[in-house]
């Protein structure tokens, strides 16, 4: 056999890449990866941090289906937050500062040590299809795999901007992937999106007297089950916090012309949910100030990345607005701020396992289908590398379901509506987001995991977690007060409210008023047993929404009647009564079904009220 | 509910077919082309002009069977967007009965009711909101309840919903922000941005909701019930509002003893009036039965009168009943205001509207020189009006001083107008839906002030989705289809 065959073959290693290498190479298959010889592994090109709102959810799950970025994250960790810590455990998310060395470091080590994965530098130029994929790079070397898995993130056409300065790249430092173009554009549609990056600063020039410190909160779980006693790898350092000024505002605005997003040089949607400052100074004229995290990059590193002002606008005028901001009055740019303009596939060519439809073997993940973050790129790496396993292997595909996981809810996202803007995560995109938590997840997804069969070691954490789980479900079941003088005095200190008759455990913790994690962890304290704190978390706030959830559920299943409706896409886009625009997305869209239909965007309430009442 | 996916070419009678007409409409609808039926007519239907009516022959095997007028709707430019035969025939029963036939051989089938409407929603020419007004529209016993259809039909309660929907998409996408954005957002303006967003959406469902307050009955077959106790006249008022002796009248105790009811119509409303059994402590237990029958009729009145014989003494507290309008009657006796001003002070519901006396008989005519409420003119043949009228000023208006008949009936009249003027939401299933929405967004204010945890919050606001959506017609299933349209005539 061709030293060069490989029964799965990944193109780029960025997180997309390194994830799906990661769960491809757990199968016994020759998984080879291929990335570019410049750039390390798992590199943060933006903001230097993993985790948080919807995001942290998606590190949770990749853990408990064995996942790479969870690992990554805990050794890199320099500052732990917990996000939405006041909005219910439902919306909690974790974030993790981290730095960037270190974090790419370990993901080189770890994919190193794995035997049957090869990383291979090298700049691929040309895929071609004939009985296998055949990938040419760019030193003339040929590979061939039966499975391509594509990762290319922001490098397909990549263009950079700084003010007028343009350049060809898919980063700040690297030329961009081109020729792969040939192949992605045989792939459907081809659509322009852009990112952008703030400026990175000297920490020397940096006043943090002036700004809020945000110190690492001990409380937040690390993200890796065998990290649960809650150490942290690394020493932790503050983020800061300060905030842009009218002034700031003012003078992006009178620079207007200068900024490529406006100015009409850069063509490419930019992310509704993360966007530039001159996005924010534009489109909310009324608010004079933003927050800025002013964020390290690293414990060695002395470079701050200001989140919150990614811009494209020329170097000077980076500096001048920079420098009207608390604590970045004397600020020293190490690099500017740019935007990047990259190709994005269409997703909708893609099946639920990511593959193409029209060439099978043929895997999509990460930034170039569309989306932004690197959770979102780990958790589609993660699909794409298992289900290219499973493929090899003629295995059933794996698939999350929507209901189930964030996971699931992006891929179907993805592969079932056409994105015209960068796709991020959120909670808002999940309907069950009372059960998608980050504290069950384990429960959520572990019996997914089991079923690969694949690592011992998962399997039998897994097995011990819902063991505990289910004891300490009896248990608060069973336990509880009675109504008398002792615990009424207990109930009064406790703030726990009245004992009028007698009361299970359970039925305390769903008592509204109280913090279900802080009352159950604290009984089980006073009754002295132990449980793992994610158990406890997890089945306090199992308590809590239980109501909520079947409520829902109900509702839910009570409509899923009319979801369930099949529809005939051919049919309806043929329907001279429904609008040209609606038959044009439901013929682009073909859904077969009406829950399918109801997603498409830009779908009229009259062509669903339609439906609704038609068999068609 | 087979018919509900049927594309069978479907017949019905369009104008009602149950006496001798001029005229008669059938209707042919969802016809794929002309093969099935060329054969019975004497020229080519395929050379009619859409929209153009044309005179032509009914034949069945050369023999003449009617001379009809034809107009052809080509779909999708038609009422339900099928193509339409729209045939005037000849109205006789007989006649149209034997064309139905005769078009049933040829492979068309006899339409069930509603269905040529319900294709209309089928092929989106109408939403469910319309279909409901057109409902209201067919069967109104109004004009201003005909008026309420029609404005639904013309789409504008749609309008309104539509315009809820946008403000829930707001409320929905304003609980997002405060979870997923509040740090780019801001906490304070994510907080506020999503209670201006509740507040709206809470504004316009109660508003809604007072659109429903009224009870449907009260909306489409309003009830005068006259109560009172034995003697004090209700058969007689009844009469006279009928304007005829339907009910009997006789000084006996209990003469009636079971309730009467008929229908009287004023400004072109129709109002169902009832008389009822007097009250008063009985053995009998047939009048018992009717006594509590009288309460029960009185009690779920649209409007309510009290009939009071002032010379009777009321042992049983019937002139406290909460009433719409004050009837006394005897305002020939000898004492009349003397014993009616005893009643300036009546303690039931202070808002009543007390009008009378009314003589006994029509024809027993004027009285009382005496009366307080001002002058009368001479013509009138029905003497004073009441001491506490709100209907004031009497006094002549165009035709002449307005009797107190004439005045009542305003007042019940006026009390309708008032309700649709509220422009009243009828079907119930949009009431339903509004009312469960109102509950529901209750429900959420209390969560907001109590639990206030944003993911129950927008779960909660999350499932109002199917509700509005329902108003839409977005939702809904086979059987409130069915049960909808089974409403329509034959026809429709
Ligand atoms: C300038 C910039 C700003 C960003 N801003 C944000 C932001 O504000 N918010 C946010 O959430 N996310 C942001 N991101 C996105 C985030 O970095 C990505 O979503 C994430 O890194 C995507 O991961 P990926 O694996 O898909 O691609 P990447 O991490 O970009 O990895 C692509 C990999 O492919 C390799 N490669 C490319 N072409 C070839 C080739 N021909 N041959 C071999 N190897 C190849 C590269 O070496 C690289 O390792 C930004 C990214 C950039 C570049
Ligand atoms: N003089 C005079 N007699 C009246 C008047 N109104 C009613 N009467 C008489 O009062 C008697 C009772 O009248 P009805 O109308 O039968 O009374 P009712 O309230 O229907 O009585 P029940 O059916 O027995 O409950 C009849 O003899 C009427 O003619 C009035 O205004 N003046
Ligand atoms: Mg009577």
């Amino acid at each position: 056999m061709n030293k060069n065959f490989y029964d799965i073959l990944i193109i780029g290693g960025g997180h997309a890449g390194a994830e799906a290498a990661w769960a491809a190479s757990e199968f016994n298959l020759r998984v080879g990866l291929v990335t570019m010889p410049s750039i390390p592994i798992a590199s943060a090109p933006c903001n230097p941090a993993v985790g948080g709102v919807g995001k942290g959810q998606v590190v949770r799950e990749l853990d408990a289906l064995g996942g790479l970025m969870p690992i990554l994250a805990d050794y890199a960790g320099i500052q732990f937050r917990i996000l939405n810590e006041s909005k219910g455990a439902a919306v909690r998310s974790t974030r993790v500062q981290i730095d960037k060395e270190l974090y790419a470091e370990k993901a080189e080590e770890l994919l190193s040590e794995r035997k049957n994965l090869s990383v291979i530098r090298e700049s691929i130029v040309d895929i071609s299809l004939n009985e296998n994929y055949l990938v040419t790079a760019k030193s003339g070397e040929l590979f061939s795999a039966t499975k391509i898995i594509i990762t290319t993130g922001t490098f397909l056409n990549g263009k950079l901007h700084t003010g007028e300065v343009q350049n060809a790249g898919g980063r700040f430092d690297c030329g961009p992937s081109v020729s792969l173009q040939t192949l992605v554009k045989e792939t459907g549609n081809i659509k322009r999106f852009k990112t952008g990056t703030p400026a990175r600063l000297l920490r020397d020039s940096i006043n943090f007297e002036v700004m809020d410190p945000q110190p690492s909160d001990p409380l937040a779980f690390n993200f890796h089950f065998k990290n649960r006693d809650n150490k942290r790898a690394q020493r932790q350092l503050d983020c800061y916090l300060t905030r842009t000024q009218p002034a700031t505002l003012e003078l992006i605005r009178e620079n207007k012309e200068k900024s490529p997003i406006f100015n009409g040089q850069i063509e490419g949607v930019g992310p509704r949910y993360c966007p530039s400052i001159e996005d924010k100074a534009f489109r909310y004229p009324d608010k004079d100030g933003h927050h800025v995290f002013v964020e390290p990059e690293g414990l060695n590193l002395d470079t701050f990345y200001p989140n919150g002002i990614s811009t494209s606008l020329p170097v000077e005028i980076q500096e001048e607005f920079i420098r009207t901001i608390p604590g970045l009055e004397k600020a020293v740019i190490a690099v500017p701020g740019y935007a990047v303009e990259y190709d994005v596939v269409d997703t909708t060519e893609l099946n639920i396992a990511l593959e193409h439809k029209k060439l099978p073997g043929l895997y999509f993940a990460g930034q170039l289908n569309g989306t932004s973050g690197y959770e979102e790129a780990a958790g589609q790496g993660f699909i794409a590398g298992i289900n290219a396993g499973l493929a090899v292997l003629d295995k059933e595909r794996f698939i999350l379901n929507r209901e189930e996981s964030y996971i699931g809810v992006m891929v179907e996202d993805l592969v079932s509506n056409e994105r015209d803007e960068p796709y991020r995560l959120f909670t808002a995109r999940s309907e069950s987001r009372l059960f998608t938590r980050e504290d069950n997840s384990y429960f959520r997804i572990g019996p997914y995991r089991k079923k690969l069969g694949l690592d011992k070691e998962i399997d039998a954490f897994i097995d011990g977690y819902f063991l505990e789980r289910e004891i300490l479900i009896k248990l608060v079941k069973k336990t509880g007060f009675r109504a008398t003088k002792k615990w009424s005095k207990h109930f009064e200190e406790q703030k726990y409210g009245k004992i009028q008759e007698n009361i299970t455990l359970e039925e305390l913790v769903k008592r509204s008023h109280l913090d279900p994690e802080v009352t159950l962890a604290y009984e089980l304290k006073r009754m002295g047993v132990n449980f793992l704190p994610q158990v406890v978390c997890d089945i306090a706030n199992s308590l809590k929404y239980e109501g909520y959830l079947e409520r829902s559920i109900n509702q839910q299943k009570k409509l899923s009647k009319l979801k369930e409706k099949k529809v005939s896409w051919t049919v309806l886009s043929e329907n001279v009564n429904i609008s040209f625009e609606c038959r044009q997305r439901i013929k682009k869209i073909q859904p077969e079904t009406f829950q399918q239909l109801s997603m498409i965007n830009g779908i009229r309430p009259a062509t669903l009220a339609y439906v609704a009442s038609n068999r068609v | 509910m087979e018919w509900l996916i049927s594309e069978d070419p479907i017949i019905a009678c369009s104008s009602g077919n149950n006496e001798n007409t001029a005229i008669s409409l059938l209707r042919i609808s969802g016809l794929k082309n002309f093969k099935l039926l060329n054969s019975l007519f004497n020229k080519d239907l395929n050379n009619l002009v859409p929209r153009k009516a044309s005179f032509i022959k009914i034949v069945d095997k050369s023999h003449v069977i009617d001379e009809v007028v034809l107009t052809f709707f080509k779909g999708p430019h038609s009422y339900n967007g099928e193509n339409i035969l729209e045939l005037a025939v000849h109205g006789n029963p007989i006649n149209v009965r034997r064309i139905i036939e005769l078009f049933k051989k040829h492979g068309v089938r006899e339409a069930n009711p509603g269905e040529i409407t319900y294709r209309a929603l089928r092929n989106n020419k109408m939403t469910l909101t319309q279909v409901e007004g057109l409902d209201t529209l067919l069967n109104a016993g109004s004009i201003d309840l005909f008026d309420n259809g029609m404005s639904h039909l013309s789409g504008e309660l749609q309008k309104e919903y539509l315009n809820l929907r946008d403000s829930y998409l707001n409320l929905r996408g304003a609980i997002e922000i405060l979870i997923d954005f509040s740090e780019d957002v801001g906490e304070e303006q994510s907080s506020k941005l999503f209670k201006d967003h509740f507040e709206n959406f809470k504004s316009l469902i109660h508003i809604l909701k007072r659109r429903t307050r009224s009870p449907r009955s009260h909306l489409l077959k309003p009830k005068v019930v006259l109560l009172g106790v034995t003697n004090a006249g209700k058969s007689t008022l009844f009469n006279k509002l009928l304007e005829e002796k339907r009910s009997i009248v006789s000084e006996i105790k209990g003469t009636t003893r079971d309730y009467i009811s008929e229908y009287f119509s004023h400004e072109g409303a129709e109002f169902q009036v009832v008389d009822t059994a007097g009250l008063r402590e009985s053995e009998d237990e047939i009048e018992v039965e009717g006594i509590k029958l009288s309460k029960e009729l009185y009690s779920d009145a649209f409007y309510k009168i009290l009939v009071i014989n002032p010379f009777l003494s009321d042992e049983l507290g019937v002139d406290s009943l909460e009433a719409d309008a004050v009837v006394f009657t005897h305002s020939d006796l000898k004492g009349f205001d003397d014993k009616v001003r005893d009643f300036d002070n009546l303690s039931g519901n202070s808002k009543r509207f007390s009008l009378g006396p009314i003589g006994p008989l029509l024809e027993l005519g004027p009285i009382g020189p005496e009366s307080k409420t001002g002058p009368i003119g001479p013509e009138s043949k029905l003497g004073p009006i009441g001491p506490e009228s709100e209907i004031g000023p009497i006094g002549p208006q165009e035709g002449g001083p307005i009797e107190p008949l004439g005045l009542l009936k305003n007042h019940i009249y006026r009390k309708y107008s008032d309700l649709m003027a509220e422009k009243p939401i009828l079907p119930d299933r949009q009431r339903n839906i509004i009312n469960s929405l109102a509950t529901m967004v209750d429900g959420i204010s209390q969560l907001i002030d109590g639990v206030n945890d944003p993911a129950i919050l927008s779960n909660e606001i999350n499932m109002l989705d199917a509700e509005v959506n329902g108003l839409l017609g977005i939702t809904t299933s086979d059987d409130v289809l069915n049960n909808i349209f089974s409403n329509f005539c034959i026809g429709k």
